[in-house]
Order: structure tokens, then C-alpha cells, then sequence
């Protein structure tokens, strides 16, 4: 083996040429070029062949340094040094090569060729190196160490968390050290632990680049997002970003997401996907809770924007989340989400097919799974209901009542599912009853907040509702037990409290009426407690005044009355009251013709604003709660119409006109409502009321006649000043103002189809008419006409007429 | 917002009890009168997520996440720039 090992390197040394060497150093490998260098130069020293030596040591020792072996690069260094400098290039780089391994005490005293330029580079370099390693601080430079020795204290302050004690330590160090550049890092450093980027820029962009404290910097501005990785796309730097990382993490995924995000940010999401595909395990692997939250934030972005064919590849890609194990969840949200109505369809098919995915789906406790099986089953029941009301307001003329009913027991079913699943879950019976209260079904809608109440007793939308529904029924005995319960719930609010206060006065008309007089008059006695400021009011004396005629005590009902007459001054709104009320408690009917006699005979009188309003409001509450049409009803809004029809040259106060528009907007008396809607313009400007009015009567003009920006002016002047107001009829009207506003402004202004909740039905109706056109007889497309031109306000004889005319010329 | 799972350091299949548990636990560590901040966003969190009907209905019909990428970014950014560097360490990346 040794005679073989002698025997090549006998061969060897007779090859080595001064090309190898040069060769090598071109190259860049040092170790091979010194040996061979040093082979050549023990066989021939020439001045060539020392001159490549002295390179070779060098390049050597350099190499040594850079790789963290500043042993071996000392070694290397003192055999250049025994050997001797005489090459000027390597002489020029021995100075900073000394330094850096801790040698500059050792270099030759003959060595004078440094300019003042480079000595200051070199006092530049040893002041940073002083402050990394001070324990190599050449002795000829030891008068550097007490700055570094601060710099290195300010350094510890801030790692501690004393900034003060960190500037305190910078404050000797002059303008023009060397150290200044290490002032700037260390001010930055502590703006950097502050989050405070701008403070980091100002110090750290004044850093040279070309010096210790900007290489410490660089990673730090990256992972403080104040620059990108990718501008310095250097190993160094990087490794140094995965340094800090793991120091704190022990994991290194931030250049990853950096990355993701760079993609996402320019909506590159085949690239972002591709991307994702590779690091996905290693993300997965590295932060389990950052992978969870990158997917739940990607699979948002996709859904949110609809994207279904991104969303598909990402349930490719990543682990679906544990809620939706199918990814059926997403695409129905989704599909819900894009722009297309067929996709209505697709998202119900993925409604239901995460339906079965609930039923046993692990994540969920069996009560959670039946509860959002629950609300699936609400949200398919919605969808239902939107599909019965598109049929319900199209107005394309063919028949949609098959269509209607099919999508209303579609969502009866769901309903009923919710329900079922789901039963105290209170969205879903709000939005049942909601249905059919929709669809006129009000004792359907009292029976599903019924079946509520048997799970929750005390839900306060179900006995409200109750309440109001047993009142209109005519029924305020059974009213009065919802409300009291309502008024436990919210014994300072206004509205249960009014309710409960028509409850007692209700009641008290039914006690009457069975002639139970002490009850009746220990609710009126309730009612006065409840709303004290309202017991001397005109109708509730009225109304006590009634209930004594019934109990058969005149003197006190003409007590009453008297009274009441006292409080109005004029006394014909009075005299209505009483006729409604003697008529409400079953009075015998003289009784009645003679209120009714006097309030005839007062109509005659000079017309006033007050009592116009007045009466307007006692006839409009009775008609609200009269549950079925009456001759006598129907006769006493004629009368009052025929009173306000004269009422054009009245004084008007701002609130009594209000009150008679409300009545003849219920009486949809739209003649005389446009005249003093007109007349609330002009005088009340400033109310929001009588400009949605103006608003609701442009548009009553049809689509083809109303005039789109008057309307728009006019809902936007409503929400303007309705906004202000502190009534809460006005926070009613600017909610019904947006809603046409927004209508109206989605109509298109060259083509305008409104419903009468004011929905674009363009897209729908056109459909119908493309699919339903060549099956249709001459009678039925001249009933479509017909019925499309009086909902547009347009003769239909003469668009006939005109289509006939016109017919397309061949 | 930032996901209040993350915030409050729970899964989201905490139970009830635990969450309220780990959210007094963050109250007594960040009270608001010292780091008003931190206190307002636990109590957000905890008001997303303290009732279990509304929970799961935000389990089941929103996808959107809490978070954006940047979001996540900076997160994760600001989790290492908080971390003190020790000074060795620091003087280290000079490749000196």
C-alpha cells in the first residue's frame, strides 16, 4: 500500500505544471492550487512560481476565514508570512486578511504601502470587528474598544428591554466614529422590537450598506415585512431569515407564505394553486395552525368571490376542513355566490348533499349536528320562498300558480324539517311564520310561534307576535296574557307597553260585552296605571264613558263625556269615538244613531286640521282591527273621506296632515293623497315623510310613465331628513326609502320593469316569454298584453292596435 | 380581525366551558386598565364565540375567513419580531 501511495505521488509531483496552478486559482480551489503551487515552487523557486505561491496563500487563507475556520486561516497566514510578501496585489489584501482573523499586530513593519484611504477602511473594518468579536481588536487599535465595548452594552440594553439605558450608553459616541454607523442600527433596533417601521427606515436607510451593522439589518427588514427577500436574493441573507425564524418558532414558513401572498395579491391563482400543491406538506408539517389558517383564509377568498373552479382545485390540493368534510359546504356557498341564476340549482344540490355529510359528521356533537342540519334545511327553506315569490311577482302573463304552489310545499317541507331537527332554534320559526304571514296564512304563522313557545316560554318575538295576532283576531282577553308575559321580558319598553295598553282596553270592552263591569273597569283602571299620560285623552274617556252607558250608569258617562269635550274643544271626533265604541260594546241601536246623529251633524262644521287627523286616527284603528268588512264601516269612511275632501284650504299642522295622509295611504285613496302629499311638500318641506310620499306616488305612475330621477331625488331628500328625526315612524320611512331607492337605481333608466315591491323582473320575465312564447294561443297572448299593459299603465287596445300596425315588413 | 380561535388559543371545537375558562384566564393576564388593547381584542373574540348557536352557525355558513393572507403574514412576522434576539445572535448574522 505505501510503495503504491510513494508510486503515485511520485507521478504526481513529475505532472504538476504551473498550468494546474493557474488553472485552480481561475477556478477558485485554493486548497489544490497551494499545494500544487508549493510543489512547483520547492522544484523551481522562481519569482513566477512564488509570485502564484503567494497567490494561492492568500486565496487560501481567505477561503479558511469565509468558511469559519480562522484557525486553519491563521496557520495558512504565518507560512505566507515566514515566506514573505513581495507581490504588491497580495501585499494590498494581507491588511484586511490580518484583521479579520486577529493577526494585524503581525503585520510587517515594512509594510508602509497603505494609503490614508485604505488605513481609514481598515480602522472602519476593525472598529466593526471590535464590536463583533473585541477580543480580536488589534493592539495597535485598542483605543476602539471603549466604543465597542458601548456599542455592545447599548446592544444588551435593548435585548433586555431598556431603551432608555440602550440611548444612554450611545450618547459619547461622536458624530464622526467609525461607530456611528452602529448608533443608527442600534436606534432602529429598538424602533424595529417597538413595531415602529417608519422609525427602523429612517435609521436603518442611513445605514452603509457595505458595513457590518447594514448585513445584520438585511434579514431583520425582511421578516419585519419592511423588504422583500426576493430583491436580495442572496443564500446569506436567507439563511439569516431562517435563523430568526427558528429562534423564535423553531419552524421557517414565512418565506412560503410570502410568497402565496405575492400570488394572491395579483390574483394569480393558477400559480398561487401550483405553489400551494408544493409546499403544502412541508407547510402542514412545519405550522399545523398556520396550514389551518391558510386554507380556511384561501377557501374564503374562493368562496366569497365565487370562484367554483378554483375552490374545486383547492379540495384537490389541501385537507378538507374537519366542518365540511366533502367540501359540499364551500361549493354550495359558493355556487350562491356567483353571479349566475342557474347556479341557484347547483348550490341547492350542494345544500343537500351536505346534508347527509351532517348526519355523521365527527366534528359535531349529535345535538350540533341536528341543529345545523336544522339550519341547512332553514336555508333550503328560504331559497324555496324566494323561488315562490320570483313566480309570485312575474309578470310575464303566463299562469305561475302550479309553479307557486310547487315551491311554497317545497318549502313548507324544509320548514317543517328545520323545525323538527332544529326546534329551539328560534331563526327557523321566524322565518316560518314570516312565510305565511307573507302568503296571508295568519293563523299558520300564530301556530308556528305557538309551537315556539312550547320550547322557549318567554321568546319575546313569539309573544309580541301572539299578542298582536290575538288582538287583530279580536280576541284581547287572550291577547293580554302574551302581552303581560311580553311586558315581564321588557317592562321599559315603549311598544310592549303600548301593547299592552290596547290589551287592557280590549279587554275590558270583552268584559263589558259579557257585562263582567268591576273586571272591566280593573282593566281600564290597569291601562291608566300603565300610560298614566294618556287617561284624560279625548278617546279613553270616550271609551270609559261607553263602558258606563253598557253598565248602565249614565250620570257617569255623561261625566265622561263631558270631560272629553272639555279636552277637545271641538267635539266631532268625539262623536265618532263614541259611535265606533257604542257600536264595539254591542250598545242597543239608539244608542248608536244618536252618537252617530251627532258626529253627522258636527261634520257640517268648518273643517279643521286637528280634527281631521283625529278622526282619521280613531276610524283608521278601528278598521285595523275590525276583522271583517262592515256597511256601517264602509259609510263612516265615506263620510270622513267627503269631511277631509273638503279640508283643501285648512291651516294645516305639520302632524295632523301626516296623520290624514297615513289614512288615506291605508285607504289607498290615491287622488286625494296625491293632492295633500302635494300640500305637505309645499308646506312642510322640511318633513322626510311627505317627500317618500311624493317618492311612492311617482312611482305608482308605472314604469313607463314615472319619472326615474324625480323619484330618486325624492327617496334621497327622505332619507336625508327622515335620518334626523327622532320619531319612529321616521326610522320606518328611511328604511322603505332605501329599499325603493335601491330598487329604483338598479332599474335600468332606458328600460324600467318594477314589481310592486319595486324588483327588477327583466331577467325573469324575458325567460318566460323565450320559453313559453310558441305555445301560447292568440286569446292567451292577448291576455299576457292586456295584463302587462295595465300593470304598465298603457291602453292595452291601443298597443294592440299599434302591434298590429306594425307588422314586420318582408 | 384575526381569528379568534387563534386569539383566545383554542380549537374550534372547544367546549363552552373551556372556553370561558381561557378567557378568564387572558382577562386576568391582560387586564384592561394595562394593556387596553390585548383586552379589547380577547373580548371581541370571546363575544364571536361565546354563544354555541351563533358558533355554529358561523361553522356552517361562513367560509370567509377570519384572516387575510396578509394578515397571516404579518402575524407571523410580528411573532418574530417580537422575540428578543440575544445579542450574540444578532452580532452573529454579520457573518464576522
Amino acid at each position: 500500500m505505501a510503495t503504491k501511495s510513494k508510486r503515485r505521488s511520485r507521478g504526481r509531483s513529475i505532472a504538476v505544471s504551473i498550468d494546474h496552478v493557474k488553472r485552480n486559482l481561475d477556478r477558485g480551489d485554493f486548497k489544490r492550487a497551494l499545494k500544487d503551487a508549493r510543489v512547483c515552487h520547492r522544484q523551481s523557486p522562481t519569482p513566477e512560481h512564488r509570485c502564484f505561491l503567494e497567490h494561492a496563500y492568500i486565496g487560501r487563507a481567505q477561503q479558511l476565514m469565509r468558511n469559519g475556520l480562522a484557525e486553519d486561516s491563521r496557520r495558512i497566514i504565518r507560512e505566507l508570512l515566514d515566506l514573505g510578501v513581495t507581490e504588491p496585489s497580495v501585499g494590498a489584501g494581507l491588511p484586511e486578511l490580518l484583521l479579520a482573523v486577529g493577526m494585524l499586530d503581525c503585520l510587517p513593519q515594512d509594510h508602509d504601502a497603505l494609503t490614508d484611504d485604505q488605513r481609514d477602511r481598515l480602522r472602519i473594518k476593525a472598529a466593526d470587528q471590535a464590536v463583533v468579536k473585541p477580543e480580536s481588536t488589534p493592539k495597535s487599535m485598542l483605543e476602539l474598544q471603549d466604543d465597542a465595548y458601548r456599542i455592545r452594552a447599548a446592544l444588551q440594553a435593548v435585548e433586555q428591554g431598556d431603551e432608555s439605558a440602550a440611548l444612554g450608553h450611545l450618547r459619547d459616541i461622536p458624530r464622526q466614529s467609525p461607530f456611528a454607523d452602529w448608533k443608527y442600527f442600534v436606534r432602529g433596533l429598538i424602533a424595529y422590537y417597538q413595531h415602529d417601521k417608519t422609525g427602523t427606515m429612517a435609521n436603518w436607510d442611513r445605514l452603509d450598506a457595505d458595513r457590518t451593522a447594514a448585513r445584520i439589518a438585511a434579514p431583520l427588514k425582511v421578516v419585519a415585512g419592511m423588504a422583500s427577500p426576493q430583491h436580495d436574493n442572496n443564500l446569506t441573507l436567507c439563511s439569516n431569515i431562517s435563523r430568526l425564524e427558528k429562534l423564535t418558532s423553531n419552524r421557517t414558513v414565512l418565506g412560503k407564505l410570502t410568497r402565496l401572498r405575492e400570488f394572491a395579491a395579483d390574483h394569480d391563482w393558477p400559480q398561487l394553486l401550483k405553489t400551494l400543491r408544493m409546499v403544502r406538506g412541508a407547510l402542514r408539517d412545519l405550522d399545523p395552525g398556520v396550514y389551518r389558517r391558510l386554507v380556511s383564509c384561501l377557501c374564503g377568498v374562493f368562496v366569497h368571490d365565487g370562484l367554483v373552479k378554483e375552490l374545486d382545485q383547492l379540495s384537490r390540493i389541501v385537507d378538507p376542513p374537519p366542518i365540511d368534510p366533502h367540501w359540499n359546504r364551500a361549493k354550495a356557498i359558493a355556487y350562491g355566490n356567483t353571479d349566475f341564476y342557474d347556479d341557484e340549482d347547483d348550490a341547492e344540490k350542494y345544500w343537500r348533499k351536505y346534508l347527509c355529510d351532517l348526519e355523521n359528521l365527527p366534528a359535531l356533537s349529535p345535538t350540533q349536528r341536528d341543529l345545523a342540519r336544522g339550519m341547512v334545511w332553514l336555508r333550503l327553506a328560504e331559497g324555496c320562498v324566494i323561488d315562490a315569490t320570483r313566480f309570485r311577482n312575474c309578470r310575464c302573463g303566463a299562469d305561475h300558480g302550479p309553479d307557486i304552489e310547487e315551491a311554497e310545499g317545497r318549502a313548507r317541507d324544509a320548514f317543517e324539517q328545520c323545525l323538527t331537527l332544529a326546534p329551539a332554534y328560534s331563526p327557523g320559526y321566524a322565518a316560518a311564520a314570516g312565510f305565511h304571514a307573507a302568503a296571508d296564512r295568519p293563523e299558520e304563522a300564530a301556530g308556528v310561534y305557538r309551537r315556539l313557545l312550547e320550547h322557549a316560554p318567554d321568546h319575546l318575538d313569539a309573544l309580541l307576535f301572539l299578542a298582536k295576532h290575538h288582538i287583530s283576531r279580536g280576541n284581547p282577553l287572550k291577547a293580554r296574557e302574551f302581552a303581560l308575559c311580553a311586558r315581564e321580558q321588557k317592562p321599559l319598553d315603549r311598544e310592549t307597553g303600548e301593547l299592552l295598553w290596547s290589551t287592557h282596553v280590549g279587554a275590558a270592552r270583552e268584559l263589558a260585552r259579557t257585562e263582567q263591569f268591576d273586571k272591566a273597569r280593573d282593566a281600564v283602571a290597569a291601562a291608566d296605571r300603565l300610560l298614566p299620560a294618556r287617561k284624560d285623552d279625548y278617546d279613553v274617556l270616550a271609551r270609559k264613558a261607553v263602558l258606563e252607558i253598557k253598565a248602565g250608569n249614565a250620570g257617569d258617562a255623561q261625566r265622561f263625556v263631558e270631560q272629553a269635550q272639555e279636552v277637545l274643544g271641538e267635539p266631532t271626533a268625539l262623536w265618532l269615538a263614541m259611535t265606533v265604541e257604542t257600536i264595539r260594546y254591542d250598545l242597543p241601536w239608539q244608542e248608536v244613531c244618536l252618537y252617530e246623529q251627532r258626529w253627522r251633524q258636527s261634520l257640517k262644521r268648518r273643517c279643521r286640521s286637528e280634527t281631521a287627523s283625529l278622526m282619521c286616527q280613531v276610524l283608521g284603528a278601528q278598521l285595523e282591527t275590525s276583522s271583517q268588512p262592515s256597511s256601517r264601516n264602509e259609510a263612516h269612511v265615506r263620510n270622513l273621506l267627503q269631511y277631509v275632501s273638503r279640508c283643501s284650504r285648512v291651516k294645516w299642522r305639520q302632524e295632523d296632515l301626516r296623520r290624514v295622509c297615513e289614512f288615506l295611504e291605508k285607504m289607498a285613496e290615491l287622488k286625494l293623497l296625491t293632492k295633500f302629499a302635494k300640500q305637505g311638500m309645499r308646506k312642510f318641506p322640511e318633513v322626510g315623510y311627505f317627500h317618500w310620499l311624493m317618492g311612492m306616488m311617482e312611482m305608482e305612475k308605472g314604469p313607463f310613465k314615472f319619472s326615474r330621477h324625480l323619484t330618486i331625488y325624492r327617496f334621497q331628500q327622505a332619507i336625508k331628513l327622515a335620518s334626523k328625526s327622532s320619531d319612529l315612524r321616521d326610522k320606518q320611512i328611511v328604511e322603505n326609502a332605501k329599499r325603493c331607492l335601491g330598487l329604483v337605481e338598479a332599474a335600468s333608466p332606458d328600460c324600467v320593469h318594477l314589481d310592486d315591491d319595486g324588483d327588477d323582473l327583466d331577467e325573469y320575465s324575458e325567460g318566460c316569454y323565450d320559453n313559453d312564447i310558441d305555445g301560447l294561443s292568440p286569446e292567451e297572448m292577448r291576455e299576457i298584453i292586456r295584463t302587462t299593459c295595465e300593470r304598465a299603465g298603457l291602453d292595452p287596445e291601443a298597443v294592440l292596435d299599434e302591434i298590429i300596425n306594425s307588422k314586420p315588413k318582408k | 380581525m384575526t381569528d379568534p380561535y387563534t386569539i383566545l388559543g383554542v380549537s374550534p371545537d372547544v367546549d363552552e366551558a373551556a372556553l370561558r375558562w381561557r378567557y378568564l384566564e387572558l382577562v386576568r393576564q391582560n387586564p384592561p386598565e394595562k394593556r387596553p388593547r390585548q383586552f379589547a381584542e380577547i373580548r371581541e373574540a370571546y363575544e364571536h364565540l361565546r354563544d354555541p348557536v351563533s358558533r355554529l352557525e358561523k361553522q356552517v355558513f361562513q367560509v370567509q375567513g377570519h384572516e387575510s393572507l396578509d394578515d397571516i403574514v404579518a402575524n407571523l412576522q410580528s411573532r418574530v419580531q417580537a422575540a428578543r434576539i440575544p445579542t450574540e445572535t444578532l452580532l452573529s448574522l454579520s457573518g464576522i
